[in-house]
């Protein structure tokens, strides 16, 4: 066991948790909302950009002409705090329909991508920006990595209790009638558009926290950190888990990263490296539309307090 | 003038036939199936890439090559029903995260079966030329698929006890169920034109684009768009007129905006046309 393998499994771990916290943020707004958000990716990379730019000394990068060196702490809120800005805009819009608010994130998430790689000035293109942290000059390699998995750990922690609460709580409970059904939701007097775009608002900025910590703890906003492809990995995490159940959302995850290792050790065919690479996905759409078929609710189904 | 002006028309003209054929069956599934079927655009890249291999593998003739290739992706739209969204009639929601699922398969299928390297559609067609202008044979081809759609559309609709049932259930699912209406067997019907139509925008798409396994996924948010501008009933010139002012306002934005922006302003039209709607609807 060496020093760089172990720093190693702590930068999965810290992988996987970030990806806790996407499933989790994910799991308020689809479990207990039962808003469609794919433009989960989009909000990361929004969190992640935004935070990039504003730690950046832009003295230190030549192909990235704004950057204001702000410390992490400040970098972080003022990313949640835009990111939810944007989320509201991109909600209030479509105050309408939940098909439309699904069309509207992914359509959000097409266009950051585009925009992310070609304006360059600002987010240094395909190249990315590359921040140094404070900690990195302190730590060693593997004090950095206890450091970074210990915060991540903390956070999901805290997004795990407040997410919990959240579904037991009070707004939790409309959110669930709303879901369930809305029209009858209405008739009581709720305001379900209102209330759901607080739902969708909340969960992006939980993205966004994610997407901030990933940079933190990376370094680097590099555009292929960010493919479309992670928000379906994250809707298929949550529907193989448990919809509705923070546990079952989290297991799903662990399920999801277990198997992604396995495809990558043993799913390769020598001398066609690219059968290995489209099987992978076939296999996550056959396991999305037989989950979706025979087993809606998960692996563990959905937990509710006892009126929801 | 003419020469100046003619190559912007050219590309209208052309990518407007384009997006009606890619969004004709799109529309129809989302009106009487009610939902928005995500995995649309691989079915048009699956009936390209039949008539690429009948054509440049087996060495048929184009044009049957073509005709096989569309009733064989109609026949996939049907089965892709029958195996999957059959299960989940009447929920929107569930059948939008299944079609995603179907896309998936569909489209890395494909990239399995063809790999990832591009391929050229060869349909030999002559250019024609006009008053000093030359129209390619494309958009000549597209001109007529869209024409030869549009009009089938019409007299389908307007004049066969299909076309009746399919109003109907447009209109209303349920009253037309219980008005004795087989909404099983006019889906099945409805499932094959959306795979054909699918099939014959992938090859005028192809005709004009490189031949890759997610061509036709690139177009979805497009194909969406002009779905929802288009409205509640089933009315395949107002769908067309929905083409020309998506692909109208593109072409527009590039002398504005970089071309990188294209799919940003299909975006930014998409918003409109929700917004256009709902104000409507209201």
């Amino acid at each position: 066991m060496t020093v760089a393998f172990i720093a190693f499994c702590l930068s999965f771990i810290s992988l996987f948790l970030i990806y806790v916290i996407l499933v989790l943020a994910l799991n308020l707004q689809w479990g207990q909302a039962g808003i469609l958000n794919f433009g989960v990716v989009g909000f990361v990379a929004l969190g992640a950009y935004i935070t990039a730019i504003c730690m950046l000394d832009p003295s230190t990068l030549e192909h990235v002409d704004v950057g204001f060196g702000l410390p992490f702490p400040v970098a972080f809120v003022i990313a949640i705090i835009v990111t939810g800005i944007i989320a509201w805009l991109v909600s209030a819009i479509v105050r309408l329909g939940l098909e439309e608010l699904a069309i509207i994130s992914l359509a959000f998430a097409e266009f950051l991508h585009v925009a992310i790689a070609n304006e360059e000035w600002l987010t240094g293109g395909t190249v990315g920006i590359y921040i140094s942290s404070l900690l990195d000059e302190k730590l060693d390699l593997l004090g950095y990595s206890v450091v970074f998995t210990v915060i991540l750990l903390v956070a999901a922690l805290l997004v795990y209790y407040f997410t919990t609460k959240l579904n037991f709580s009070q707004f939790g409970r409309i959110a669930n009638a709303i879901r369930q059904d809305e029209i009858k939701a209405k008739s009581l007097g709720i305001d379900t558009v209102s209330h759901r775009m607080k739902i969708f608002v909340i969960g992006s900025m939980i993205m966004a926290a994610a997407g901030s910590l990933y940079v933190y703890f990376g370094l680097r906003a590099v555009p292929e950190l960010y493919p479309v492809g992670l928000t379906f990995a994250i809707w298929i995490a949550l529907i193989l888990g448990g919809t509705g159940n923070n546990l079952g959302a989290v297991l799903g995850m662990g399920i999801y990263v277990l198997m992604d290792i396995l495809a990558r050790l043993y799913l390769t065919i020598p001398g066609h490296p690219e059968i290995a690479a489209g099987l992978k996905f076939v296999i996550i759409g056959l396991l999305l539309v037989i989950l979706i078929i025979r087993r809606p609710e998960g692996i563990l189904g959905p937990k509710r307090s006892r009126y929801g | 003038m003419v020469l100046q002006v003619w190559p912007i028309i050219n590309s209208f003209l052309l990518e407007t036939s384009t997006l009606f054929l890619l969004a004709a069956g799109f529309f129809l599934i989302h009106r009487t199936a009610r939902f928005l079927n995500i995995a649309h655009g691989d079915y048009a890249t699956l009936g390209a890439y039949l008539v690429w291999s009948l054509v440049s593998l087996v060495g048929w003739n184009a044009w049957l090559a073509l005709v096989i290739s569309v009733v064989v992706t109609g026949l996939f739209a049907i089965f892709i029903d029958q195996v999957s969204y059959k299960y989940l009639r009447g929920a929107p929601l569930a059948l939008l995260l299944c079609s995603i699922g179907v896309g998936l398969v569909v489209r890395y299928a494909i990239f399995i079966a063809w790999g990832a390297r591009f391929k050229k559609l060869a349909f030999a067609l002559p250019n024609v030329e006009i008053l000093g202008t030359v129209i390619s044979g494309s958009l000549i081809l597209a001109l007529v698929f869209g024409g030869f759609v549009i009009l089938l559309a019409y007299y389908l609709l307007k004049y066969t006890g299909l076309g009746t049932s399919i109003r109907a259930m447009a209109d209303n699912p349920k009253l037309a169920e219980s008005f004795g209406i087989d909404t099983e067997k006019t889906l099945k019907f409805v499932w094959f034109l959306s795979g054909c139509s699918a099939a014959l925008g992938g090859v005028v798409l192809a005709l004009y684009r490189p031949l890759t396994f997610d061509m036709g996924f690139m177009w979805i948010l497009l194909i969406i768009a002009v779905s929802i501008l288009a409205g509640t009933k089933i009315n395949f010139p107002l769908l067309l007129g929905a083409c020309g002012i998506i692909v109208g306002g593109m072409e527009l934005s590039l002398f504005f905006i970089s071309e990188a922006y294209r799919t940003g302003i299909g975006f930014a039209i998409l918003i409109i046309a929700i917004l256009v709607r709902s104000a409507l609807e209201k």
